[in-house]
Protein backbone atom coordinates (compact mmCIF):
# COMPACT_ATOMS: atom_id res chain seq x y z
CA UNK A 1 0.00 0.00 0.00
CA UNK A 2 2.71 2.43 0.99
CA UNK A 3 4.65 2.63 -2.28
CA UNK A 4 1.39 2.69 -4.15
CA UNK A 5 0.24 5.69 -2.10
CA UNK A 6 3.51 7.50 -2.85
CA UNK A 7 2.95 6.66 -6.49
CA UNK A 8 -0.55 8.12 -6.42
CA UNK A 9 0.60 11.32 -4.73
CA UNK A 10 3.47 11.79 -7.16
CA UNK A 11 1.24 11.22 -10.16
CA UNK A 12 -1.35 13.63 -8.79
CA UNK A 13 1.30 16.30 -8.37
CA UNK A 14 2.83 15.59 -11.77
CA UNK A 15 -0.44 15.70 -13.67
CA UNK A 16 -1.97 18.70 -11.91
CA UNK A 17 1.34 20.56 -11.66
CA UNK A 18 2.09 20.25 -15.36
CA UNK A 19 -1.52 21.05 -16.28
CA UNK A 20 -1.40 24.13 -14.05
CA UNK A 21 1.85 25.31 -15.62
CA UNK A 22 0.42 25.03 -19.13
CA UNK A 23 -2.83 26.68 -18.02
CA UNK A 24 -0.89 29.58 -16.44
CA UNK A 25 1.07 30.19 -19.64
CA UNK A 26 -1.98 30.12 -21.88
CA UNK A 27 -4.46 31.63 -19.40
CA UNK A 28 -2.45 34.65 -18.30
CA UNK A 29 -1.29 35.54 -21.82
CA UNK A 30 -4.80 35.14 -23.18
CA UNK A 31 -6.34 37.10 -20.30
CA UNK A 32 -3.94 40.02 -20.73
CA UNK A 33 -4.38 40.01 -24.49
CA UNK A 34 -8.16 40.09 -24.20
CA UNK A 35 -8.03 42.88 -21.63
CA UNK A 36 -5.84 45.12 -23.78
CA UNK A 37 -7.09 44.50 -27.32
CA UNK A 38 -10.31 44.98 -29.17
CA UNK A 39 -11.25 42.89 -32.14
CA UNK A 40 -14.43 41.76 -33.89
CA UNK A 41 -16.43 39.13 -31.98
CA UNK A 42 -14.41 39.80 -28.81
CA UNK A 43 -17.63 39.60 -26.80
CA UNK A 44 -18.23 36.09 -28.08
CA UNK A 45 -14.70 34.98 -27.12
CA UNK A 46 -15.10 36.52 -23.68
CA UNK A 47 -18.49 34.83 -23.33
CA UNK A 48 -16.94 31.47 -24.19
CA UNK A 49 -14.20 31.98 -21.60
CA UNK A 50 -16.67 33.01 -18.93
CA UNK A 51 -18.70 29.90 -19.66
CA UNK A 52 -15.47 27.92 -19.53
CA UNK A 53 -14.90 29.11 -15.97
CA UNK A 54 -17.82 26.95 -14.93
CA UNK A 55 -17.38 24.13 -17.41
CA UNK A 56 -18.86 20.79 -16.19
CA UNK A 57 -15.83 18.48 -15.84
CA UNK A 58 -17.66 15.40 -17.11
CA UNK A 59 -18.47 17.23 -20.34
CA UNK A 60 -14.79 18.10 -20.75
CA UNK A 61 -13.94 14.49 -19.98
CA UNK A 62 -16.33 13.27 -22.62
CA UNK A 63 -14.99 15.73 -25.18
CA UNK A 64 -11.36 14.83 -24.58
CA UNK A 65 -12.29 11.17 -24.65
CA UNK A 66 -14.05 11.50 -28.00
CA UNK A 67 -11.06 13.26 -29.48
CA UNK A 68 -8.47 10.84 -28.11
CA UNK A 69 -10.50 7.68 -28.62
CA UNK A 70 -8.78 5.22 -30.90
CA UNK A 71 -11.22 5.98 -33.70
CA UNK A 72 -11.29 9.72 -32.89
CA UNK A 73 -9.55 12.57 -34.73
CA UNK A 74 -6.50 12.45 -32.43
CA UNK A 75 -6.66 8.74 -31.80
CA UNK A 76 -3.39 8.11 -33.63
CA UNK A 77 -1.56 9.85 -30.75
CA UNK A 78 -2.54 6.91 -28.55
CA UNK A 79 -3.02 9.12 -25.50
CA UNK A 80 -6.29 7.81 -24.11
CA UNK A 81 -5.91 6.32 -20.60
CA UNK A 82 -2.50 7.94 -20.13
CA UNK A 83 -1.51 10.79 -17.79
CA UNK A 84 -1.28 13.02 -20.89
CA UNK A 85 -4.99 12.64 -21.52
CA UNK A 86 -5.62 13.72 -17.91
CA UNK A 87 -3.33 16.71 -18.31
CA UNK A 88 -5.25 17.63 -21.45
CA UNK A 89 -8.57 17.60 -19.62
CA UNK A 90 -7.18 19.58 -16.67
CA UNK A 91 -5.66 22.24 -18.95
CA UNK A 92 -9.05 22.70 -20.59
CA UNK A 93 -10.66 23.07 -17.16
CA UNK A 94 -8.08 25.45 -15.61
CA UNK A 95 -7.23 27.73 -18.55
CA UNK A 96 -10.59 29.57 -18.75
CA UNK A 97 -10.56 30.14 -14.98
CA UNK A 98 -7.10 31.70 -15.09
CA UNK A 99 -7.79 33.60 -18.33
CA UNK A 100 -11.12 34.96 -17.12
CA UNK A 101 -9.80 36.15 -13.76
CA UNK A 102 -6.66 37.61 -15.39
CA UNK A 103 -8.76 39.53 -17.89
CA UNK A 104 -11.01 40.95 -15.17
CA UNK A 105 -7.97 41.95 -13.12
CA UNK A 106 -6.14 43.71 -15.96
CA UNK A 107 -9.31 45.47 -17.09
CA UNK A 108 -9.63 47.01 -13.65
CA UNK A 109 -6.33 48.88 -14.01
CA UNK A 110 -7.21 52.52 -14.77
CA UNK A 111 -6.78 53.46 -18.43
CA UNK A 112 -4.41 56.25 -17.45
CA UNK A 113 -1.92 53.75 -15.98
CA UNK A 114 -1.79 52.02 -19.35
CA UNK A 115 -1.38 55.37 -21.14
CA UNK A 116 1.42 56.29 -18.76
CA UNK A 117 3.30 53.06 -19.49
CA UNK A 118 2.91 53.60 -23.23
CA UNK A 119 3.97 57.24 -22.94
CA UNK A 120 7.15 56.04 -21.24
CA UNK A 121 7.83 53.93 -24.32
CA UNK A 122 6.55 50.46 -23.40
CA UNK A 123 5.87 48.11 -26.30
CA UNK A 124 2.97 45.67 -26.03
CA UNK A 125 5.01 42.95 -24.37
CA UNK A 126 6.59 45.34 -21.88
CA UNK A 127 3.15 46.78 -21.11
CA UNK A 128 1.75 43.28 -20.47
CA UNK A 129 4.67 42.40 -18.19
CA UNK A 130 4.36 45.65 -16.23
CA UNK A 131 0.62 45.25 -15.75
CA UNK A 132 1.02 41.61 -14.71
CA UNK A 133 3.57 42.71 -12.10
CA UNK A 134 1.25 45.47 -10.97
CA UNK A 135 -1.56 42.98 -10.37
CA UNK A 136 0.57 40.07 -9.14
CA UNK A 137 -1.57 39.55 -6.02
CA UNK A 138 -4.76 39.07 -7.99
CA UNK A 139 -3.00 36.95 -10.61
CA UNK A 140 -1.69 34.60 -7.91
CA UNK A 141 -5.25 34.30 -6.63
CA UNK A 142 -6.29 33.37 -10.18
CA UNK A 143 -3.59 30.68 -10.24
CA UNK A 144 -4.80 29.31 -6.90
CA UNK A 145 -8.36 29.16 -8.20
CA UNK A 146 -7.15 27.28 -11.26
CA UNK A 147 -5.14 24.82 -9.17
CA UNK A 148 -8.04 24.20 -6.81
CA UNK A 149 -10.25 23.51 -9.80
CA UNK A 150 -8.08 20.74 -11.21
CA UNK A 151 -6.51 18.94 -8.26
CA UNK A 152 -9.94 18.31 -6.73
CA UNK A 153 -11.48 17.24 -9.99
CA UNK A 154 -12.54 13.63 -10.46
CA UNK A 155 -15.05 13.19 -13.29
CA UNK A 156 -12.90 14.15 -16.23
CA UNK A 157 -9.71 12.42 -15.11
CA UNK A 158 -11.65 9.27 -14.40
CA UNK A 159 -13.12 9.27 -17.91
CA UNK A 160 -9.97 9.99 -19.86
CA UNK A 161 -7.46 8.37 -17.51
CA UNK A 162 -9.42 5.29 -16.66
CA UNK A 163 -8.19 5.12 -13.03
CA UNK A 164 -5.66 2.41 -13.91
CA UNK A 165 -3.69 1.26 -10.89
CA UNK A 166 -0.06 2.41 -11.08
CA UNK A 167 -0.64 4.34 -14.29
CA UNK A 168 -3.47 6.86 -14.11
CA UNK A 169 -4.74 6.54 -10.57
CA UNK A 170 -4.65 9.90 -8.77
CA UNK A 171 -5.86 10.88 -5.31
CA UNK A 172 -9.40 11.82 -6.28
CA UNK A 173 -10.05 8.75 -8.38
CA UNK A 174 -8.52 6.55 -5.70
CA UNK A 175 -10.86 8.06 -3.11
CA UNK A 176 -13.87 7.30 -5.31
CA UNK A 177 -12.72 3.72 -5.85
CA UNK A 178 -11.96 2.97 -2.19
CA UNK A 179 -15.29 4.47 -1.03
CA UNK A 180 -17.16 2.33 -3.53
CA UNK A 181 -15.30 -0.74 -2.28
CA UNK A 182 -16.34 0.20 1.27
CA UNK A 183 -12.73 0.83 2.36
CA UNK A 184 -13.69 4.03 4.14
CA UNK A 185 -10.60 4.17 6.34
CA UNK A 186 -8.37 4.26 3.31
CA UNK A 187 -10.69 6.71 1.55
CA UNK A 188 -10.54 9.02 4.53
CA UNK A 189 -6.75 8.74 4.73
CA UNK A 190 -6.48 9.60 1.02
CA UNK A 191 -8.81 12.56 1.53
CA UNK A 192 -6.63 13.88 4.31
CA UNK A 193 -3.59 13.57 2.06
CA UNK A 194 -5.41 15.44 -0.71
CA UNK A 195 -6.42 18.22 1.66
CA UNK A 196 -2.88 18.49 3.01
CA UNK A 197 -1.53 18.70 -0.51
CA UNK A 198 -4.03 21.37 -1.49
CA UNK A 199 -3.26 23.30 1.67
CA UNK A 200 0.50 23.19 1.30
CA UNK A 201 0.48 24.31 -2.33
CA UNK A 202 -1.91 27.18 -1.61
CA UNK A 203 0.00 28.05 1.54
CA UNK A 204 3.18 28.29 -0.55
CA UNK A 205 1.44 30.55 -3.08
CA UNK A 206 -0.02 32.64 -0.27
CA UNK A 207 3.45 33.12 1.19
CA UNK A 208 4.69 34.38 -2.18
CA UNK A 209 1.64 36.61 -2.49
CA UNK A 210 1.94 38.19 0.94
CA UNK A 211 5.70 38.56 0.71
CA UNK A 212 5.39 40.67 -2.43
CA UNK A 213 2.75 42.73 -0.67
CA UNK A 214 5.03 43.67 2.22
CA UNK A 215 8.32 44.49 0.49
CA UNK B 1 10.26 76.82 -24.98
CA UNK B 2 7.15 76.31 -22.90
CA UNK B 3 3.77 76.54 -24.53
CA UNK B 4 0.83 76.69 -22.16
CA UNK B 5 -2.30 75.09 -23.59
CA UNK B 6 -5.01 76.98 -21.80
CA UNK B 7 -8.74 76.48 -21.93
CA UNK B 8 -11.83 75.86 -19.85
CA UNK B 9 -12.56 72.42 -18.41
CA UNK B 10 -13.88 70.11 -21.08
CA UNK B 11 -12.37 72.07 -23.96
CA UNK B 12 -10.53 68.97 -25.18
CA UNK B 13 -7.04 69.83 -23.94
CA UNK B 14 -6.24 66.37 -22.55
CA UNK B 15 -7.58 64.67 -25.65
CA UNK B 16 -5.40 66.91 -27.80
CA UNK B 17 -2.35 66.02 -25.70
CA UNK B 18 -3.04 62.30 -25.99
CA UNK B 19 -3.30 62.71 -29.76
CA UNK B 20 0.07 64.45 -29.84
CA UNK B 21 1.56 61.65 -27.75
CA UNK B 22 0.20 59.08 -30.19
CA UNK B 23 -1.97 57.37 -27.59
CA UNK B 24 -5.02 57.79 -29.81
CA UNK B 25 -3.65 55.75 -32.71
CA UNK B 26 -1.01 53.69 -30.91
CA UNK B 27 1.90 55.33 -32.75
CA UNK B 28 3.95 56.52 -29.79
CA UNK B 29 6.62 59.09 -30.50
CA UNK B 30 9.72 57.78 -28.65
CA UNK B 31 11.37 61.19 -28.19
CA UNK B 32 8.25 62.42 -26.40
CA UNK B 33 6.79 61.61 -23.03
CA UNK B 34 3.90 62.72 -20.89
CA UNK B 35 3.16 63.49 -17.23
CA UNK B 36 -0.44 63.37 -16.07
CA UNK B 37 -2.34 65.11 -13.31
CA UNK B 38 -2.06 62.00 -11.13
CA UNK B 39 1.45 60.61 -10.48
CA UNK B 40 0.40 57.17 -11.85
CA UNK B 41 3.22 55.35 -10.10
CA UNK B 42 3.39 51.59 -10.33
CA UNK B 43 3.56 49.37 -7.26
CA UNK B 44 7.35 49.16 -7.40
CA UNK B 45 10.11 51.06 -5.63
CA UNK B 46 10.75 54.69 -6.51
CA UNK B 47 13.94 53.73 -8.36
CA UNK B 48 12.15 51.00 -10.32
CA UNK B 49 9.45 53.45 -11.34
CA UNK B 50 11.96 56.00 -12.56
CA UNK B 51 13.88 53.28 -14.40
CA UNK B 52 10.84 52.16 -16.44
CA UNK B 53 11.40 54.37 -19.49
CA UNK B 54 15.09 53.46 -19.58
CA UNK B 55 14.31 49.75 -19.30
CA UNK B 56 11.77 49.98 -22.09
CA UNK B 57 14.54 51.54 -24.21
CA UNK B 58 17.07 48.90 -23.10
CA UNK B 59 19.44 51.62 -21.97
CA UNK B 60 22.69 51.02 -20.03
CA UNK B 61 23.86 52.52 -16.73
CA UNK B 62 20.27 52.77 -15.59
CA UNK B 63 21.11 53.02 -11.89
CA UNK B 64 23.33 56.09 -12.29
CA UNK B 65 20.82 57.87 -14.54
CA UNK B 66 18.01 57.15 -12.10
CA UNK B 67 20.11 58.59 -9.26
CA UNK B 68 20.75 61.79 -11.22
CA UNK B 69 17.09 62.19 -12.10
CA UNK B 70 16.04 61.77 -8.47
CA UNK B 71 18.61 64.34 -7.34
CA UNK B 72 17.24 66.79 -9.89
CA UNK B 73 14.10 66.99 -7.76
CA UNK B 74 15.84 66.49 -4.41
CA UNK B 75 14.33 63.06 -3.74
CA UNK B 76 17.43 60.84 -3.79
CA UNK B 77 16.61 59.67 -0.27
CA UNK B 78 13.31 58.13 -1.48
CA UNK B 79 15.11 55.81 -3.89
CA UNK B 80 14.21 52.53 -2.19
CA UNK B 81 10.79 53.50 -0.88
CA UNK B 82 7.75 51.67 -2.13
CA UNK B 83 6.23 54.21 -4.52
CA UNK B 84 2.62 53.86 -3.40
CA UNK B 85 3.53 54.95 0.14
CA UNK B 86 4.67 58.43 -0.95
CA UNK B 87 2.81 61.68 -0.31
CA UNK B 88 1.15 63.46 -3.24
CA UNK B 89 3.96 65.95 -3.71
CA UNK B 90 6.72 63.34 -3.46
CA UNK B 91 4.87 61.09 -5.89
CA UNK B 92 4.54 63.86 -8.45
CA UNK B 93 8.28 64.54 -8.19
CA UNK B 94 8.91 60.86 -8.91
CA UNK B 95 6.58 61.09 -11.92
CA UNK B 96 8.56 64.09 -13.21
CA UNK B 97 11.91 62.36 -12.63
CA UNK B 98 10.57 59.32 -14.46
CA UNK B 99 9.66 61.46 -17.46
CA UNK B 100 12.87 63.51 -17.55
CA UNK B 101 15.27 60.60 -17.09
CA UNK B 102 14.64 59.47 -20.67
CA UNK B 103 15.75 62.92 -21.87
CA UNK B 104 12.70 63.67 -23.99
CA UNK B 105 12.87 66.22 -26.77
CA UNK B 106 9.24 67.05 -26.16
CA UNK B 107 7.46 66.93 -22.82
CA UNK B 108 3.68 66.94 -22.51
CA UNK B 109 2.26 67.96 -19.15
CA UNK B 110 -1.43 67.44 -18.44
CA UNK B 111 -2.23 69.72 -15.48
CA UNK B 112 0.73 68.24 -13.61
CA UNK B 113 0.20 70.15 -10.35
CA UNK B 114 -3.58 70.42 -10.20
CA UNK B 115 -3.71 67.95 -7.28
CA UNK B 116 -1.23 69.87 -5.12
CA UNK B 117 -1.95 72.69 -2.69
CA UNK B 118 -1.38 76.29 -3.78
CA UNK B 119 1.95 76.79 -2.02
CA UNK B 120 3.46 73.60 -3.39
CA UNK B 121 2.21 74.48 -6.86
CA UNK B 122 4.35 77.60 -6.88
CA UNK B 123 7.50 75.69 -5.80
CA UNK B 124 6.86 72.88 -8.25
CA UNK B 125 6.30 75.27 -11.13
CA UNK B 126 9.53 77.11 -10.46
CA UNK B 127 11.48 73.87 -10.09
CA UNK B 128 10.09 72.28 -13.24
CA UNK B 129 10.40 75.42 -15.34
CA UNK B 130 14.08 75.66 -14.40
CA UNK B 131 14.76 72.07 -15.44
CA UNK B 132 12.87 72.46 -18.70
CA UNK B 133 14.74 75.63 -19.64
CA UNK B 134 18.13 74.17 -18.64
CA UNK B 135 17.59 71.17 -20.86
CA UNK B 136 15.86 73.08 -23.66
CA UNK B 137 12.91 70.70 -23.75
CA UNK B 138 10.04 71.63 -26.01
CA UNK B 139 7.12 71.59 -23.58
CA UNK B 140 3.39 71.72 -23.91
CA UNK B 141 1.85 72.43 -20.54
CA UNK B 142 -1.89 71.98 -20.25
CA UNK B 143 -3.65 74.01 -17.62
CA UNK B 144 -6.98 75.65 -16.95
CA UNK B 145 -5.27 78.02 -14.52
CA UNK B 146 -4.57 81.36 -16.19
CA UNK B 147 -2.08 82.44 -13.53
CA UNK B 148 -0.09 79.25 -14.04
CA UNK B 149 -0.02 79.78 -17.79
CA UNK B 150 1.20 83.35 -17.43
CA UNK B 151 3.94 82.37 -15.01
CA UNK B 152 5.39 79.44 -16.91
CA UNK B 153 4.76 80.06 -20.58
CA UNK B 154 6.72 81.67 -23.39
CA UNK B 155 3.68 81.17 -25.54
CA UNK B 156 0.01 80.58 -24.87
CA UNK B 157 -2.36 78.48 -26.94
CA UNK B 158 -6.04 78.89 -26.16
CA UNK B 159 -8.35 75.98 -26.81
CA UNK B 160 -12.10 76.36 -26.71
CA UNK B 161 -14.58 73.73 -27.89
CA UNK B 162 -11.87 71.39 -29.19
CA UNK B 163 -10.29 74.06 -31.34
CA UNK B 164 -7.15 76.10 -30.86
CA UNK B 165 -8.52 79.60 -31.33
CA UNK B 166 -5.44 81.68 -30.56
CA UNK B 167 -1.68 81.30 -30.19
CA UNK B 168 0.65 84.04 -29.08
CA UNK B 169 2.83 85.51 -26.39
CA UNK B 170 1.10 85.88 -23.01
CA UNK B 171 0.87 89.69 -23.12
CA UNK B 172 -0.35 89.61 -26.68
CA UNK B 173 -3.14 87.15 -25.89
CA UNK B 174 -4.20 89.07 -22.80
CA UNK B 175 -4.22 92.39 -24.60
CA UNK B 176 -5.70 91.22 -27.85
CA UNK B 177 -7.90 88.20 -27.28
CA UNK B 178 -8.87 86.88 -30.70
CA UNK B 179 -12.51 86.16 -29.98
CA UNK B 180 -15.25 86.93 -27.50
CA UNK B 181 -14.87 83.42 -26.04
CA UNK B 182 -11.16 83.93 -25.45
CA UNK B 183 -11.83 87.27 -23.78
CA UNK B 184 -14.57 85.74 -21.61
CA UNK B 185 -12.37 82.83 -20.65
CA UNK B 186 -9.48 85.11 -19.76
CA UNK B 187 -11.83 87.14 -17.59
CA UNK B 188 -11.30 90.27 -19.62
CA UNK B 189 -13.73 93.02 -18.70
CA UNK B 190 -15.49 95.80 -20.59
CA UNK B 191 -16.48 93.75 -23.60
CA UNK B 192 -19.21 95.42 -25.62
CA UNK B 193 -21.22 94.42 -28.65
CA UNK B 194 -22.34 96.84 -31.34
CA UNK B 195 -21.45 98.34 -34.68
CA UNK B 196 -18.36 100.19 -35.86
CA UNK B 197 -19.27 102.82 -38.46
CA UNK B 198 -17.62 105.70 -40.16
CA UNK B 199 -18.92 109.07 -39.01
CA UNK B 200 -17.35 112.15 -40.64
CA UNK B 201 -14.07 110.36 -41.23
CA UNK B 202 -13.87 108.93 -37.74
CA UNK B 203 -14.64 105.38 -36.66
CA UNK B 204 -17.32 105.23 -34.03
CA UNK B 205 -18.39 102.23 -31.97
CA UNK B 206 -22.07 102.43 -31.26
CA UNK B 207 -24.96 100.48 -29.81
CA UNK B 208 -28.24 101.64 -28.28
CA UNK B 209 -26.58 102.33 -24.93
CA UNK B 210 -23.22 103.90 -25.70
CA UNK B 211 -21.17 105.51 -28.43
CA UNK B 212 -17.43 106.26 -28.53
CA UNK B 213 -14.53 106.63 -30.95
CA UNK B 214 -12.65 103.48 -31.82
CA UNK B 215 -9.53 103.25 -33.95
CA UNK B 216 -10.89 100.36 -35.97
CA UNK B 217 -12.34 99.46 -39.34
CA UNK B 218 -16.06 99.42 -40.03
CA UNK B 219 -17.87 96.31 -38.94
CA UNK B 220 -21.57 95.61 -38.48
CA UNK B 221 -21.32 92.89 -35.85
CA UNK B 222 -18.44 93.99 -33.65
CA UNK B 223 -17.11 93.02 -30.22
CA UNK B 224 -14.79 95.53 -28.61
CA UNK B 225 -12.76 95.59 -25.41
CA UNK B 226 -11.62 98.55 -23.32
CA UNK B 227 -9.14 97.25 -20.72
CA UNK B 228 -9.94 98.61 -17.23
CA UNK B 229 -6.39 99.91 -16.78
CA UNK B 230 -6.82 102.10 -19.87
CA UNK B 231 -9.70 104.02 -18.31
CA UNK B 232 -9.04 107.22 -16.35
CA UNK B 233 -11.58 108.74 -13.99
CA UNK B 234 -11.96 112.46 -13.35
CA UNK B 235 -14.39 114.94 -11.81
CA UNK B 236 -14.34 117.30 -14.83
CA UNK B 237 -14.57 116.28 -18.51
CA UNK B 238 -11.21 116.09 -20.30
CA UNK B 239 -10.91 117.92 -23.60
CA UNK B 240 -8.78 116.11 -26.14
CA UNK B 241 -10.10 115.06 -29.51
CA UNK B 242 -8.13 111.78 -29.52
CA UNK B 243 -9.82 110.68 -26.31
CA UNK B 244 -13.29 109.52 -25.47
CA UNK B 245 -14.92 111.15 -22.52
CA UNK B 246 -18.12 109.64 -21.12
CA UNK B 247 -20.18 110.76 -18.19
CA UNK B 248 -21.24 108.05 -15.78
CA UNK B 249 -22.51 107.14 -12.35
CA UNK B 250 -20.62 104.93 -9.93
CA UNK B 251 -22.56 101.74 -9.12
CA UNK B 252 -20.09 100.05 -6.78
CA UNK B 253 -16.53 100.22 -5.48
CA UNK B 254 -14.84 97.18 -4.02
CA UNK B 255 -11.27 96.54 -2.93
CA UNK B 256 -9.46 93.97 -5.08
CA UNK B 257 -6.01 93.52 -3.64
CA UNK B 258 -4.01 96.70 -4.05
CA UNK B 259 -6.50 98.36 -6.35
CA UNK B 260 -10.18 99.23 -6.18
CA UNK B 261 -12.50 97.76 -8.73
CA UNK B 262 -15.05 100.37 -9.69
CA UNK B 263 -18.26 99.75 -11.64
CA UNK B 264 -19.56 102.78 -13.51
CA UNK B 265 -22.68 103.01 -15.59
CA UNK B 266 -22.09 105.17 -18.65
CA UNK B 267 -24.66 103.66 -21.00
CA UNK B 268 -22.87 100.31 -20.72
CA UNK B 269 -21.39 99.26 -17.42
CA UNK B 270 -17.64 99.88 -17.39
CA UNK B 271 -15.10 98.51 -14.94
CA UNK B 272 -12.18 100.73 -14.01
CA UNK B 273 -9.32 99.82 -11.68
CA UNK B 274 -8.15 102.73 -9.53
CA UNK B 275 -5.81 103.24 -6.60
CA UNK B 276 -6.84 103.95 -3.03
CA UNK B 277 -5.49 107.47 -3.43
CA UNK B 278 -7.80 108.07 -6.41
CA UNK B 279 -10.80 106.71 -4.52
CA UNK B 280 -10.20 109.26 -1.77
CA UNK B 281 -9.27 112.13 -4.04
CA UNK B 282 -12.30 111.71 -6.31
CA UNK B 283 -14.65 110.71 -3.51
CA UNK B 284 -15.63 107.58 -5.42
CA UNK B 285 -18.76 106.07 -3.90
CA UNK B 286 -22.00 104.66 -5.26
CA UNK B 287 -24.10 107.42 -6.85
CA UNK B 288 -21.12 109.70 -7.53
CA UNK B 289 -21.02 111.23 -11.03
CA UNK B 290 -17.67 110.99 -12.82
CA UNK B 291 -16.10 111.20 -16.27
CA UNK B 292 -14.42 108.23 -17.92
CA UNK B 293 -11.63 108.94 -20.36
CA UNK B 294 -9.93 106.49 -22.72
CA UNK B 295 -8.12 106.75 -26.03
CA UNK B 296 -9.73 105.61 -29.26
CA UNK B 297 -6.67 103.43 -29.75
CA UNK B 298 -7.40 101.68 -26.45
CA UNK B 299 -10.58 100.27 -27.98
CA UNK B 300 -9.77 96.83 -29.35
CA UNK B 301 -11.91 94.80 -31.71
CA UNK B 302 -12.35 91.06 -31.30
CA UNK B 303 -13.16 88.55 -34.00
CA UNK B 304 -16.81 87.61 -33.94
CA UNK B 305 -17.63 84.49 -31.99
CA UNK B 306 -18.15 81.36 -34.03
CA UNK B 307 -21.65 81.17 -35.48
CA UNK B 308 -24.02 78.91 -33.62
CA UNK B 309 -27.47 77.50 -34.19
CA UNK B 310 -28.83 74.68 -36.33
CA UNK B 311 -28.89 76.62 -39.62
CA UNK B 312 -25.21 77.47 -39.38
CA UNK B 313 -24.26 73.95 -38.35
CA UNK B 314 -26.04 72.50 -41.32
CA UNK B 315 -24.31 74.90 -43.65
CA UNK B 316 -21.00 74.00 -42.08
CA UNK B 317 -21.56 70.32 -42.60
CA UNK B 318 -22.51 70.73 -46.27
Amino acid sequence: MYPELINIILLTLKVSGLALLIAILIGISLGIYLALHDFPFKKIVVGVINTGMGLPPVVVGLLVMLFLWRGGPLGFLDLIYTPWAMICAQVILATPIIAGLTMATIQQIPQKMKWQALALGANNLQLAWLLAKETRLSLLAAVMAGFGGIISEVGAVMMVGGNIKGQTRVLTTAIVLESQKGAFELAIALSVVLLLLLFSVNFGLTMIQQRTKKS
Amino acid sequence: MITALLGPNGAGKSTYLRQLMGLANGKIEPSMTMVFQEPLLFDLTVAENVALGLKFRRQRKISALVGQALELFGIGHLRNRRAITLSGGEAQKVALARALVIEPKTLLLDEPFANLDQTSQIDFRRMLKKVILQRAIETIWVTHNKAEALVVADQIMIMINREIVQTGQPEEVLQKPATKEVADFLGIENIFHGEIRDKNGQSIFENDRVSFAAAAVEKADAWVVVHPEDILLSLEPTKTSARNCLRGTVLAVEPAGLIYRTQIKAGEIFIANITRASVEELGVAPGKELYLTFKATAVQTLDSPLPEGPACRQAGRG
